[in-house]
Parts: structure tokens; C-alpha cells; sequence
């Protein structure tokens, strides 16, 4: 598939810290890409710079092969943003901060309003247009300035943290409304909520120090860095003796204990039934076995010990 | 992109209309009372022969334009509330810095200029008497360059500083200076000869005494027209430069 947005060798420094390092990658036409990371990471400057919000110091980016610091207009009409923090003028109405949006991007006033009422009952939030931004709450304005990323119609949507301050329902319409946009337009968003990028993503992005740590989706992820399970089994009572005896077995993996329960990784099921046929003779309470996710592959990640 | 910033003026002056209209009738009545009036009880003429209020009229409406401009700009480029968020807004459309520059100038002249507008026929109704309608015209001709040159000064100062203290301490200052030491307001060489030059001769004083020896005396002097105007220019592309640096673009 055709690249959409194309980085080489992309170098960020900020006050002499080096926030982006040498980052190469592309994203496919269409696709729905998220990055995560730590805090720290790099991920809303990651954004910043491809949105040309910001520029880097080393390398070039690549908007539908348009160099974004060349041809800087012509990058920023096709690219819809929205930065991390709140920045609707409280004292507009919602509709006027979106209005004047797509002036800025020499849209008539008449498509504006066609779309953004489209948007707006796409979103559920057609009475608060008309409400000034300072009486609205965060997550209805987090949801007014996705339509305002919207309204000049851009073919990229950069999208910090899109469901900020979002209460359940509002989450929901927000990524039914992105997940339609899917295919047509390409969506590169950050989120810190992990099962967020679980349930909407064709690629996930991990972003550590500046440098692309892993790339791939969730399955391939977990698929290359491990397939393991995680096991978690509460006795009655775990002796030391039957915590050792356990953890010795050869394909238990990364054994750990809390209280009376003994929690630890397996690759296969197999290895579950040798851990209850050592246990047999002790009472057992609970039992369960669960896939690993994305917050499994986070924590042995940054735990820096990952499964051995 | 001059249009969405009109527009966005005129929603934000239409929300905050009760309070922004009793300011604008209050102030230049204020300006009046505690200015006019009060020189008018020491020097009834200016040092020209001119009735002192016809002559501060000019200077009075100049003042208070330069008052509207410091809060259209501190509010768009320096309050804590919006501060960056409206040019970042600004620097991710497909515009050009100087496009930028030179559309917030243009906006903020324009809201300017309906409240320089609203005073000048407010004081007008307090003046003995009024100016003819060509010297009103010539008034706001003068203006708008004035305003310029104070609106790129006041765009300056707020992509130079951070803090708002030292933006508010900045401007009121050079305002403050603008307003007593220079010919703004009265024409009465007090300082050392060294800053009487500087305070005399700069477009903002001698755009008002060209505009006074027009409308007082018939004389007319292209120079400082042409000057001030093509210092605005220069300084809308110095402004669009420090926009460029602030916004690390």
C-alpha cells in the first residue's frame, strides 16, 4: 500500500535532550496506527512534528510524499490535529471555535456548517454548539475539537489523547465515529489507555526514549516477544516449600508470590497441569488463566526483566 | 484567514458587548475629564494658539486607541488563558507567518477602529467645536498608521516576553511614556535635549504633529506618512520572524 506519512532518520532535541532519535518508519494510506510509551517518551512531539506543529532539528517528513518542511501549507491543509491540551477560546461558542477553524483553512462557511452539524450528530453534542466553550465540560469539548480537526475534510487525522475526559458513552461515539473514518482517512493517535489502542488499532507503535521500541499489531507483538499465558492459582495455604517446588518446574516461567497465591507465565497450557500435579495434595481456592495483553507485554517491558 | 479573524473579533465583541461598550463611552469621557478639563484651567491655548481641547482631542483619541490595541493583543498573544493555544492554532493552518502577523494586525485594527470610532463621537460631543468632516477623515487616516506601528510594537513585546508581568510592567511603561514625555499628548519640551530627541522624533510623535499641522494649520507632510508605513511593513516581516522563533517552525 501506498505511504501516507514517511519518516527518515527524524531527530528531535529539546534544551539539548534528545527526544526523537533517528526515527524511520512509514504509515500505510488509511491505516489506523497508535503510539504508547511511557511519559517522557516522546509520543505528543512524535506528534507535533509530523502534524509540522513543531519541526525537528535532524532528518525530513514525508506527507503523501510532500516534504513537510519545504511545502509546509500544502502538508498542513491535509492533516487534521488535535493537540493534547484544551484550546477552544473559552469565550466562543463551540461552533464558533469550529467555524473559525475552517475559515483558517479557507473553507466556506457553508460547508463548515454542513460538516460539522454531520459531525456533531455523528457525536451526540448538536445542543452544545451553540454553548459557550467556558459552560462546557472537558470531554464534550475534547469531542468539539475532533470536529474541528474534521472540517476542512483532511486526509490525516493526528489525534493526541482523543478520548480525554470522555465518559463511557462519549468514548463510544467518538471511536465509532473514528472507526468509520478508517480506510478513508489515516488516524495516528496517542492514547495512555491500553485497552483503547487494544480495540482500535491496525498498528501499534511503542515508543521508548525517543526510538521506536517495538512495531507491529498486538497479535504479532505478543506473537514475536512471547506466547505465553499468564497462570494465577490461590491455595488455601503456599508454603515456601510448595512455592519452591513449584517455580522449579522447568517451563514455569517468571514465578512470583502474593499472600497464598502463586502467579506465573507459561507458553503453553501443558504447563498448568504439571503445576497441578505437583500441587495435588494442597487445597486449592481459585484458579485462572488468562491471555496475555497489552498491559502484559508494557509491564514485562518496562519491568526490564521480560519473560525468561 | 483575514476573515475568520474579523469574524472571530466580532463574535468575541458581541459576547462581551455589555461590558466592553460602557468602557468604551467611559474611558474617553474619563480622558476628558481628568485631562481636557484640568490642563484647560492652566493653558486655555496650546503653545500654537489652538484651544487646548480641540488640540488633545487628537492625541486623546490616539491614546485610547493605543489603550484598546494593548488589551486586543495581550488577550490573543499573552493571556494565560488562551497564551499559546490561539497561535499554535494559527501556525498549523496553511498560512504564512507573515500572513499571520498581518492578519492579527489587520483584525485587531479593525476592532480598534470601531472603538476609536465611538470615542471620537463621544468626545466630539463635549467639544466646543467639532472638527470639519475632512479633518474627522484625516483624524482616522492618521489613526490607522498609528495603530499599526503600536500594534506591531505590542505584538513585539508579547513574542519577546513570557512573563506577564514583565509584558504588562513593559507595556504600560512605554505606553506611559508615549503619552506624557512625547508630543502625544502635550507639546512641551521639558526633558534634556538628548531624550526631547528621542521622545520628539520618532513616527509616533511626529504622526500626530502632521496630523495636527493638517488639521490646525493646512500643512501637510507626506514624510512621515511614508515612513511610519514602511516601518510597519518592516516590522510586520521582524514580527513574522519571532512568531517563526517562538513557535520553533
Amino acid at each position: 500500500m501506498e505511504a501516507s506519512i514517511t519518516l527518515k532518520k527524524v531527530g528531535k532535541l529539546i534544551n539539548d535532550k534528545t527526544i526523537l532519535a533517528g526515527l524511520n518508519f512509514g504509515i500505510e494510506r488509511g491505516s489506523l496506527v497508535a503510539i504508547i510509551g511511557d511519559n517522557e517518551a516522546g509520543k505528543s512531539i512524535l506528534l507535533k512534528v509530523i502534524s509540522a506543529s513543531e519541526y525537528q532539528e535532524y532528518g525530513e517528513v514525508f506527507i503523501d510524499g510532500i516534504d513537510s518542511k519545504k511545502r509546509r501549507s500544502q502538508v498542513t491543509s491535509k492533516i487534521g490535529y488535535i493537540p493534547h491540551e484544551l484550546d477552544l477560546d473559552p469565550w466562543l461558542t463551540l461552533e464558533q471555535n469550529i467555524r473559525f477553524s475552517g475559515l483558517l483553512y479557507s473553507i466556506n462557511l457553508e460547508t463548515i456548517n454542513t460538516r460539522m452539524v454531520q459531525y456533531a450528530r455523528d457525536l451526540h453534542i448538536v445542543p452544545y454548539l451553540k454553548k459557550m466553550v467556558k459552560d462546557i465540560s472537558p470531554g464534550i469539548i475534547r469531542m468539539g475539537m475532533i470536529i474541528r480537526s474534521l472540517v476542512h475534510d483532511p486526509e490525516i487525522m493526528i489525534l493526541d489523547d482523543p478520548t480525554a475526559f470522555m465518559d463511557a458513552e462519549s468514548y463510544r461515539h467518538t471511536w465509532d465515529l473514528l472507526l468509520r473514518l478508517r480506510g478513508e482517512k489515516t488516524i495516528v493517535y496517542v492514547s495512555q489507555s491500553l485497552q483503547e489502542v487494544e480495540s482500535a488499532h491496525d498498528r501499534i507503535l511503542v515508543l521508548e526514549n525517543g526510538r521506536i521500541a517495538l512495531d507491529g499489531s498486538l497479535d504479532k507483538l505478543l506473537g514475536s516477544t512471547f506466547e505465553f499465558h499468564q497462570f494465577q492459582i490461590e491455595f488455601d495455604s503456599l508454603s515456601d516449600e510448595l512455592f519452591n517446588k513449584l517455580s522449579k518446574i522447568p517451563h514455569v516461567k517468571n514465578a512470583s508470590r502474593v499472600g497464598h497465591s502463586i502467579h506465573f507465565y507459561g507458553r503453553e497450557r501443558k504447563v498448568f497441569f504439571e503445576v497441578l500435579n505437583v500441587a495435588a495434595s494442597s487445597i486449592m481456592k481459585d484458579i485462572s488463566i488468562k491471555k496475555l495483553g497489552l498491559q502484559d507485554l508494557m509491564d514485562a517491558k518496562y519491568a526490564k526483566d521480560g519473560i525468561h | 484567514m483575514i476573515k475568520a479573524l474579523i469574524l472571530r473579533r466580532l463574535w468575541l465583541l458581541r459576547h462581551r458587548l455589555t461590558s466592553t461598550l460602557p468602557l468604551i463611552i467611559i474611558i474617553p469621557i474619563c480622558f476628558h475629564l481628568f485631562l481636557s478639563v484640568v490642563v484647560k484651567n492652566i493653558y486655555t491655548y496650546s503653545p500654537n494658539g489652538v484651544p487646548i481641547e480641540s488640540w488633545l482631542f487628537p492625541g486623546i483619541i490616539f491614546s485610547f486607541g493605543s489603550l484598546s490595541i494593548l488589551t486586543i493583543i495581550y488577550r490573543d498573544l499573552f493571556s494565560l488563558q488562551i497564551n499559546s493555544e490561539f497561535l499554535k492554532l494559527l501556525a498549523i493552518s496553511p498560512n504564512s507567518k507573515f500572513k499571520i502577523i498581518s492578519s492579527i494586525l489587520l483584525s485587531s485594527l479593525v476592532e480598534c477602529l470601531i472603538y476609536g470610532f465611538i470615542s471620537m463621537l463621544i468626545l466630539t460631543l463635549l467639544l466646543p467645536n467639532p472638527f470639519s468632516f475632512l479633518n474627522y477623515f484625516t483624524i482616522i487616516c492618521f489613526l490607522v498608521i498609528y495603530l499599526s506601528l503600536m500594534c506591531n510594537l505590542i505584538i513585539s513585546l508579547s513574542l519577546l516576553i513570557r512573563r506577564v508581568f514583565i509584558f504588562l510592567f513593559s507595556s504600560i511603561i512605554i505606553l506611559q511614556l508615549f503619552f506624557v514625555s512625547s508630543n502625544i499628548l502635550f507639546e512641551y519640551q521639558i526633558y534634556s535635549d538628548v531624550l526631547n530627541v528621542i521622545f520628539f522624533n520618532n513616527p509616533f510623535s511626529m504622526l500626530l504633529s502632521d496630523l495636527r499641522n493638517f488639521i490646525f494649520f493646512n500643512q501637510f507632510n507626506f514624510i512621515w506618512i511614508i515612513i511610519s508605513i514602511t516601518i510597519s511593513i518592516c516590522w510586520l516581516g521582524l514580527n513574522s520572524f519571532l512568531l517563526k522563533r517562538k513557535l520553533k517552525q
